[in-house]
């Protein structure tokens, strides 16, 4: 009893000891813990009540509770304070361990601390709980005030209850964990430098994992991952497989399902009513937690501490003071080393050539083996470690480096390209077209040195933005679409393959019976595959349907100027009849009948036309018709009022001024000799004669530009119009940028066209000869030239036009030809050629 | 009584101690010598169960040491590089040692301090070398271990402390029972307070014997006889180290020494005396390498 009794005391010195040492990280954790639970997500409360603050207390009382985030951005709930909130958790938890297991990691104090009267069992026993203890009043003390702040607020509730239960549950696992792992780390390591590193890396091993399997799959996984235009989608990351991947696993990562979890039920509202809320928890969308991951992450831990019993029962003081006495904590760093520098060449290497991309993987593997040497030597210099041993332990790591390539690159063997049964099919997704076909779809064109200088987005894939069809007919034709799609990636690449290739992803995800969802992102999307596409019934619908009601709103919209003038606020409707080469504009007052009735012309004809001559229009373009918004009209015009702007002014306005703002919102319709509707309107209205070329309009330079590309846009006029798809200044000729895996542009180039030209006269008849037999605005699958010409007015107009090749004189191709040979003689940019117009 | 049994401890490939055993008694005090390098340190860490043996038991009064709480509560050990808690005091350290040795006693505490006249309250970190020395014997003693295991503890202190701390480790020893094993590359230290001597040599334990036996079993003569003589001519003399200056002969003789002096005396020498070997002289006649040939090194 009596030595029963000293030994408690002995633990208890021991704990207490520990705790002491322990105390400087905890103590600041829990500070910022108690910032991020308590004082953040109440000072608007408290600020409220002295009369500050952006909410009303009407507002307030919807609030059900709150554990963390700021009310006033409630947006951010979930992001920048949570962000922290775990960031603090976790770092501090190291930290923590760090300090009350250096001890064991000194030579000097080891000697004291082993020598004690204390078997190893209770030594780590008191060791590890003094710092649970800390990690766990870190955690838990901030969310007791915060249930008594909520209580004495908001009033207790079952909801409040069960959040905090779920909240510090959940927390408490994520905390407890990354201590356990840093001591682990302390244990195994030689030295407290040594076991710092390690408690970092081996607490942070499962998410560079993660990271090199998203790059592994943005190399590699076909129908899996991204490679081209992928990056426009890194906005809607949730559709990524990584974002998919981490989502099925998340189980696998405390953190990661806490952060997805716990964000959840980081406020509650009693309705979404006075715009807080909004998507997040309600009373009315409350459900129960599932505190499963949380037991079996439980059952994790536990599992680790007793790895750590069982590490500290095996550990050698002797070898505390020599840099990696433990071999296994070095092969865990040599091979995350490996499998991330492959990863990184992967990244790197990513391509449209498959073989380039593992050309890249065994390039990385090749650096990270030579890394993994030197590193290796140096420390078998410095330690116990066999450096042979070590050497040939680098062929481990390349085996697993290339079955985890082998494994994305064979697309899980094959699974990825699984096509389920129709009958299996409950809906099906595809990647939408564009989300307002009328004027804001995003084509690019590709550059052909995939290095994705020019990416082409398909359109959106945002949410429930896709196209979704039920129809069994129509999920044949996706499916049908699929079995192209995985045709295309795994067809072999042909030399002339940027030629018919259109750089784009496509998604496709279906909604199974039995509630899963398979979803699968393809990337070498084909003119062939295009046409299919929009050739599909239902796409075919849905692209019609967008169009239309684009217009339709516009011409609501500008109807609504007319007949409401007074209802102006900051611009007006414009409409703009553009000649067919898109160098003359001219403003038109329409009434609302004219406007609705040329709405009904273009219904009529869209409807009748097959999707294919809509988008790809084997017929001229005759001219465009816009319907734009003005912002200057009222802020520039003080001395006139608003009906005097309506009625009159418009005609009066600067010529100038009517390109400049093309740059502002604008919907406009291409008008073709097949929209017989439209075109009956436009002689009846009177506009027709403004399709016609002025060619008084003179031109002072035509500027050409050879294009191959299979899939092009070309769009209408303006001086400078970044925001209207093409001008002279973004076809691919005109700027370069390089983004980076997040979308930035990290590198641009231009090449100012207007101001580079090479010799090569045209005639006056030549130039008249291009004006007419150039589009205005179309997609076409032709080779051809990109026309950029210049007015001679005093305020220069640049349009940017497309002549197919087949429309060439055969002077005219000479020249072309030649001013394109000369441009590349000077290497000025390939396919880029200038020509200067004859006086 | 403190026993260790064919104890064994390898380091990875290297083997530091090899097959060694030895028991010291009750109130002894044992010392322990060897090269630098030998094995002394990990022996004594080994007995505090900082190392594991990794083979062999090591027992005190027939209970094994390793990983028992209650057995390591009664031994004390004092490495040859010291430890203090961060910026402690000693009266910090004492409540620090208090904690995990039930029988620390501050009243001998506090006379120990005294004693060695040293300041409690003043930060450790500010002590000289020789003061902490002093200061960690003084916590040692003042937990009352029934094993005190010393690693070159009287490195850094002055005379009289060497003096002081020598008679209280006897006294300690002497009142309390304890088992005291002391490292010391100072044999002569040793030979005045030690009962029993240890020589590690080739990671074996070569010599294991009380002082006073050790004392008499080997002895130098010196001897003058009327010609000159050899060492073949002493066959059946177990000579340990054997020197002649023209016809006087310095031999150091293993075995009884008054056996050995008489069967000298018999035969017939103008010259015989006899002197007893200091601890010094029996390590470097063990160690075999006294005659180092330093003439040619500079």
């Amino acid at each position: 009893m009596t030595l029963q009794k000293f030994s408690d005391k002995n633990f208890i010195s021991m704990f207490k000891n520990k705790l002491k040492s322990a105390v400087p990280f905890p103590v600041i954790g829990l500070a910022l813990m108690i910032l991020f639970v308590v004082l953040i997500p109440f000072w608007e409360i408290i600020e409220i009540n002295r009369g500050y603050g952006n909410f009303d207390l009407i507002q307030l009382e919807n609030i059900k509770y709150i554990l963390f985030g700021e009310i006033t951005s409630i947006d951010y709930v979930f992001s920048d304070t949570a962000v922290f909130m775990y960031f603090t958790l976790v770092i501090a938890s190291i930290l923590c361990a760090i300090m009350v297991f250096r001890d064991l990691s000194n030579k000097k104090t080891a000697n004291v601390y082993y020598s004690l009267g204390f078997s190893r069992n209770k030594l780590f026993a008191s060791t590890y709980l003094s710092g649970a203890v800390c990690v766990l009043s870190m955690t838990i003390i901030p969310f007791v005030l915060n249930f008594i702040i909520n209580a004495f607020v908001f009033g207790i509730s079952k909801e409040l209850f069960t959040a905090i239960i779920f909240s510090v549950s959940a927390l408490c696992n994520v905390s407890l964990l990354a201590y356990t792992v840093a001591a682990i780390a302390m244990i195994l390591s030689g030295m407290l430098v040594e076991g710092i590193f390690f408690s970092f890396l081996l607490n942070s091993v499962s998410a560079v994992f993660a990271c090199a399997t998203s790059m592994f799959s943005d190399g590699l996984l076909v129908g899996g991952g991204f490679i081209d235009a992928d990056y426009y989608y890194y906005s809607t990351f949730g559709e990524s497989f990584t974002s998919a991947f981490l989502g099925q696993t998340s189980f696998l990562n405390s953190l990661a399902h806490s952060a997805v979890e716990m964000g959840k039920y980081a406020s509650c509202l009693y309705t979404s009513f006075g715009g807080l809320g909004g998507e997040y928890l309600t009373l009315d969308n409350w459900t129960t937690p599932n505190f499963i991951p949380i037991l079996v992450w439980t059952v994790i831990l536990a599992g680790l501490v007793f790895l750590a019993v069982y590490a500290f029962n095996r550990k050698k003081p002797e070898n505390i003071g020599f840099f990696a006495s433990n071999k296994n904590l070095y092969r865990i760093f040599f091979g995350t080393l490996v499998v991330v520098i492959s990863a990184i060449g992967c990244e790197g290497g990513r391509s449209n050539n498959k073989g380039l991309v593992w050309l890249f993987i065994l390039i990385g593997l090749a650096v990270a083996i030579i890394i993994v040497t030197i590193l290796a030597l140096i420390f078998s210099k410095l330690s116990r470690m066999k450096f042979r041993q070590e050497f040939k332990m680098c062929g481990v790591y390349s085996l697993v480096v290339i079955a985890f390539a082998l494994v994305f690159s064979s697309g899980f063997f094959g699974y990825v390209n699984r096509i389920p049964e129709v009958n299996e099919v409950k809906s099906v997704s595809i990647t939408q077209f564009t989300d307002d076909f009328s004027d804001s779809m995003e084509l690019y064109i590709e550059d052909g040195n995939y290095d994705y200088t020019k990416p082409i987005t398909m359109g959106h894939f945002c949410g429930e933005g896709n196209y979704r069809f039920f129809e069994k007919s129509e999920i044949a034709e996706i499916q049908s679409l699929h079995k192209d799609l995985i045709k295309a990636d795994s067809a072999k690449i042909s030399p002339d393959y940027k030629n018919t290739k259109v750089g784009s992803t496509m998604i496709i995800k279906y909604e199974l019976a039995n509630g899963k969802t398979l979803s699968r992102h393809y990337r070498r999307i084909t003119p062939q595959i295009i046409e299919k596409y929009i050739s599909c019934k239902g796409i075919s619908h849905e692209i019609k349907t967008g169009m239309i009601n684009s217009f339709a709103d516009a011409v609501a919209s500008a109807t609504a100027n007319i007949t409401n003038p007074d209802n102006i606020t900051g611009n007006y409707k414009f409409t703009t009849v553009f000649s067919r080469d898109l160098t003359r504009a001219t403003n038109v007052d329409l009434t609302s009948v004219q406007l609705n009735s040329l709405l009904e012309a273009y219904e009529k004809d869209i409807l009748k036309l097959p999707m294919r001559k809509i988008l790809m229009p084997t017929s001229e373009c005759l001219g465009v018709i816009a319907i734009r918004d003005d912002y200057n009209v009222v802020d520039g015009y003080d001395d006139v009022t608003e009906t005097e702007i309506i009625k009159g002014v418009a005609s009066e306005l600067e010529y100038s001024s009517l390109y400049k703002n093309i740059n502002g919102e604008c919907d406009y319709i291409t008008i073709t000799e097949d929209m017989v509707n439209c075109v009956k309107w436009a002689k009846k209205a009177d506009v027709y004669k403004y399709f016609a070329i002025d060619h008084k309009v003179g031109i002072t330079t035509v500027d050409v530009a050879y294009n191959n590309s299979s899939l092009i846009k070309v769009s209408i006029a303006s001086e400078s119009s970044p925001n209207l798809v093409f001008s002279a200044d973004s076809y691919r000729i005109g700027d370069s940028y390089e983004y980076n895996p997040y979308g930035d542009v990290v590198n641009s180039s231009s090449v100012p066209l207007a101001a580079s030209h090479v010799a090569g006269n045209l005639t006056a008849e030549e130039i008249r000869y291009i004006r007419e037999h150039s589009y205005a605005e179309y997609l076409t699958t032709q080779t051809g030239y990109f026309i950029e010409i210049t007015t001679d007015e005093e305020k220069p107009l640049n349009a940017t036009l497309f002549i197919p090749e087949s429309k060439l004189t055969p002077e005219l191709k000479v020249k072309f030809s030649l001013a394109e040979e000369i441009n590349a003689d000077k290497n000025i940019q390939e396919h880029t050629t200038y020509m200067d117009v004859a006086e | 009584m403190i026993e260790i049994n064919n104890v064994t401890k390898k380091f990875d490939d290297f083997t530091a101690l090899e097959n060694m055993s030895f028991r010291v008694e009750n109130g002894s005090i044992y010392g322990l010598v060897g090269y630098n390098g030998a094995g002394k340190t990990t022996l004594l860490k080994t007995i505090a169960d900082v190392y594991r043996a990794t083979a062999g038991t090591i027992t005190l009064d027939g209970k094994v040491i390793a990983d028992n709480a209650e057995i390591k509560e009664k031994i004390f050990y004092v490495p040859d590089d010291i430890y203090f808690v961060a910026n402690s005091t000693m009266d910090k350290m004492a409540k620090f040692y208090a904690g995990f040795y039930p029988k620390f006693n501050f009243e001998t505490y506090d006379k120990l301090v005294k004693l060695f006249g040293l300041d409690p309250h003043k930060r450790l970190n500010g002590f000289s070398k020789g003061m902490q020395r002093q200061a960690e014997m003084v916590l040692a003693m003042s937990t009352r271990p029934e094993v005190l295991l010393l690693d070159e503890s009287f490195d850094g202190l002055d005379p009289a402390k060497r003096a002081l701390t020598r008679e209280l480790i006897i006294e300690y020893a002497n009142e309390t029972g304890a088992c005291v094993i002391i490292s010391s590359h100072n044999l002569h230290e040793l030979e005045n307070m030690c009962d029993h001597v240890g020589l590690i040599n080739g990671k074996k334990l070569v010599i294991n014997t009380s002082v006073d036996d050790m004392s008499a079993s080997v002895c130098k003569f010196r001897v003058i006889f009327n010609d000159k003589r050899d060492k073949e001519d002493f066959p059946n003399f177990d000579i340990k180290d054997f020197s002649r200056d023209g016809k006087i002969i310095t031999m150091v003789i293993a075995g009884d020494y008054e056996e050995v002096e008489q069967k000298l005396a018999d035969m017939a020498p103008l010259l015989l005396e006899k002197y007893p070997l200091t601890l010094e002289e029996i390590f470097l006649n063990e160690m075999e390498d006294k005659n180092y040939d330093i003439t040619k090194i500079f």
